[in-house]
């Protein structure tokens, strides 16, 4: 493995279990014949035990999975086999978000112009690329759906409040593994990732399809079984970075002094509008999905007006929208990364526990608690908005793990992926998600709690 | 100088993991998955309560008086962190008031380690199995815990954790053979140094009580116990801690636990039933000054705490016979 690649990286949420529970079954053995009975000869050999990605997504006992089967199945090498052996009609064609464009252009110390024309003549010459694509109509149909689905769950008073964005795969295998009671709030609309690579595959026959995403997660979504086949292979731009260096390419070498937009519009496949898919929206830089929703609220709402608040750490941020002429909130949502974040909303979204141990309630707290009896005061509270817009790492998809971010300690990465975040509002064009038509069909996740293995063998020392 | 033992407390069926003691109340923690409070204010320790044992379901590990106050934390092998404590706004008209759970928290994924308070009071560690280390922030009742932050960066078990006696700077030791230290950042808590040497389990560890100069004392598997120092900071702000000394070679086997006392003593336990007291000379050189075997008869010894009760200085001991044993030291 690359010294670019290593375990430490593959820090994207918590850290595989102790022990993988896949169980070893005995090797059948064909020749044997009916009737005949050998005392003593009960098959003993093992079989190789092969573990899938989707073996892992239907287990609980790690939460992602490890790094050894991550990369067997969805990596640079992986790819750079199939890709050996593409039947002759099948044609290659690759996504990129914004974020990972960011994170690269920095890595290479390129403006983002000259690293996407670098990246899209590489692509098109080096590996005979069809299309090359940005993910934005796949992003523009995620938040319209969930815009669209929260709209209508905003009327019904039996829906699950808050609704939670199931865009990060990292949480949704957290919540799908280890806290089944969140999943009754996942919003079920897909991620750009898969919306984009199911758009591909119906728009163009025959097509092997690969995503360079922010992180390790990624790979594991696109090998869920209600996604199968919209994404043949998820690298990470470490993975992109480690393939060139592999390959002897320099990515400077493919610097051409052709028009972007020609470049571009040479890549897209028909009908794809250049100005749409390399672009992004307005938000955070892990979508917008929070901020979103409130401006569709406030289309629906003239008269109203959006506040701002930050939370206790800069991982935690809430919009409300407001009448003007009352100062009622109409909508809220707020976005809320990193792990020590998620533990809050879990703590506030179930009432772990504590209902069936003797808990004492001593009097003082009654009289406390009643003092802050309005819902929405001042402090950020996500639990009480319409819906969180939850990432796993800390600082949300601009931080992904995947990232080129190896910096020597965390507040240099922090300040690394605060400086990307900056970038990407500034030079990144913004489309307006609503402006362009929506797709009817829908993109939707069917999400299930993962039943808890019994007490897993517990590995070595316990002390 | 010599140590005498003033009483030997069989209070628990199941091996002792840890004690706690502060304002002349002893809290212990047990596999027989009580935690009970002694009162060491009068010679003869009396048992003073058991707290509900149908709280954890699995043993309790450890055990951490908040500062200024009479609430108790207890960490357990169920994966949850028990809050204990009582109305202090309460008459007390019929004698000794009750000790009442005033909070779960959840949050780890299996058994938890060790659990810490802040001098200040502030700030809950918890560390575990789970190879994490978590800081809460508590409200004053001590009800309500809010993460503040799940420090990953160990690669195994967390086997324990201290604060600073008067610092927010955290330790945490594992089964990886590394201290950690952490403080906080602008916005959150950071690895701030990382102590490598020892070549086992890191099993505990504690500061040294003193405002001029800020060191560490850690114990392992290795049969080592180990004294680091804070150089400064380097230009990355990161700090830089160098190992100072190893102290003279006792043990035979893992070294359970250390305490260092407010006047400068440190105190090491450990599998061979030994507890062996330090000092320092003058001129920096640790020697022993005091030995007893079979502390615990037979028994391993698991955790020792130096406490002040009035003017006397009390050693206190657990091991796995279910005793907290109560010693005088004479230096």
């Amino acid at each position: 493995m690359s010294s670019l690649l290593s375990e430490k990286d593959l820090n994207d949420f918590i850290s595989p279990g102790l022990a993988c529970v896949k169980p070893a079954e005995p090797i059948e053995k064909g020749e044997k014949q009916e009737g005949d009975l050998e005392v003593g000869k009960e098959s003993n050999d093992m079989g190789k035990v092969s573990i899938s990605l989707q073996d892992c997504l239907a287990c609980s006992g790690c939460i992602t999975s490890s790094e050894e089967i991550l990369l067997s199945q969805q990596s640079h090498t992986v790819f750079l086999e199939a890709w050996k052996n593409l039947a002759r009609d099948t044609a290659l064609v690759v996504s990129i978000p914004p974020q990972c464009r960011l994170s690269l252009a920095h890595y290479y110390d390129m403006s983002l112009e000259s690293f996407d024309k670098s990246f899209l003549t590489l692509m098109k010459e080096k590996f005979g690329a069809r299309y090359i694509v940005g993910t934005q109509i796949g992003r523009n149909i995620t938040v319209n759906q969930t815009n669209k689905l929260l709209t209508e769950r905003k009327s019904l008073s039996s829906s699950k409040k808050p609704a939670l964005c199931a865009v990060c795969p990292g949480f949704v295998l957290y919540a799908e593994k280890t806290k089944p009671e969140l999943v009754p709030y996942l919003l079920d609309v897909k991620s750009p990732q898969q919306i984009t690579g199911a758009l591909l595959k119906k728009a163009i026959p025959n097509i092997y399809h690969l995503t360079i995403m922010p992180c390790f997660d990624k790979k594991l979504e696109a090998s869920r079984k209600d996604g199968e086949g919209e994404v043949d292979c998820v690298i990470t731009p470490r993975e992109f970075a480690t393939m060139l260096q592999e390959q002897d390419l320099k990515l400077t070498d493919f610097l051409t002094s052709t028009d972007e937009t020609v470049l571009k519009q040479s890549c897209s496949p028909p009908g794809w509008d250049i100005s749409v898919h390399w672009a992004s929206n307005e938000g955070s830089a892990s979508g917008g999905y929070a901020y979103q929703y409130i401006l569709h609220q406030k289309s629906l709402h003239p008269g109203s007006c959006i506040s701002t608040i930050t939370g206790k750490n800069s991982d935690l941020k809430e919009f409300r929208l407001m009448d003007v002429s009352n100062e009622n909130v109409i909508a809220s949502s707020s976005e809320l990364y990193g792990f020590r974040n998620i533990q809050n909303m879990v703590r506030k979204l179930t009432s772990s526990g504590s209902a069936s141990r003797n808990i004492k309630v001593l009097r003082k707290r009654a009289t406390t608690s009643s003092n802050n009896g309005s819902s929405f005061g001042s402090a950020v509270d996500p639990s009480k908005t319409d819906f969180i817009e939850v990432m796993a790492c800390p600082g949300g998809c601009i931080n992904g793990g995947g990232l080129l971010n190896g910096e020597a300690n965390s507040s240099r990465r922090r300040a690394l992926a605060k400086s990307l975040e900056l970038e990407y509002g500034k030079v990144i064009p913004k489309v307006s998600c609503s402006d362009h038509p929506r797709d009817d069909s829908t993109y939707k996740y069917k999400f299930s709690a993962i039943e808890k293995s019994q007490d897993v063998l517990t590995v070595g020392n316990t002390w | 100088m010599s140590i005498k033992l003033l009483k030997s407390l069989k209070l628990h069926k199941d091996k002792l993991w840890s004690v706690d003691c502060s304002k002349g109340l002893m809290a212990t923690a047990s596999s027989d998955r009580k935690i009970k409070l002694v009162n060491l204010k009068n010679l003869d320790f009396q048992l003073v309560e058991e707290l509900d044992d149908s709280t954890h379901k699995k043993s309790v590990r450890s055990v951490s008086f908040r500062p200024h106050s009479s609430i108790l934390a207890a960490g357990s092998f169920d994966s949850t962190i028990s809050i204990w404590g009582k109305d202090e706004e309460a008459s007390i008209e019929d004698g000794y008031q009750e000790t009442e759970l005033l909070a779960i928290i959840e949050g780890h994924e299996n058994e938890v380690k060790g659990v810490a308070w802040s001098h200040s009071g502030y700030f809950l560690a918890s560390c575990s199995r789970d190879k994490s280390v978590w800081i809460w922030e508590a409200d004053e009742m001590g009800e309500e815990y809010e993460c503040l932050s799940v420090l990953q960066e160990h690669s195994q078990d967390v086997k324990h954790v201290v604060w600073h006696p008067a610092m927010h700077l955290l330790a945490s030791s594992s089964y990886d053979d590394t201290v950690r230290l952490w403080k906080e950042d602008a916005d959150d808590w950071e690895c701030a140094a990382v102590l490598n040497g020892h070549e086992g389990t890191v099993w505990c560890s504690d500061f040294e009580k003193s405002e001029s100069s800020l060191r560490l004392v850690s114990c392992s598997d290795d049969t080592t116990v180990r004294v680091w120092k804070y150089e400064e900071e380097d230009e990355n702000g990161e700090d830089i801690w160098t190992l100072e000394s190893v102290l003279p070679s006792v043990h035979s086997r893992a070294v359970y636990a250390v305490s260092w006392s407010p006047d400068g003593y440190i105190a090491s336990v450990g599998s061979d039933g030994q507890i062996v007291i330090y000092t320092e000379d003058e001129s920096g050189k640790w020697k022993v000054i005091a030995k007893q075997h079979e502390a615990h008869s037979v028994f391993e010894i698991n955790t020792v705490q130096w406490t002040r009760v009035g003017d006397t200085n009390l050693l206190i001991t657990g091991g796995d016979d279910g005793c907290a044993n109560i010693w005088f030291f004479i230096p």
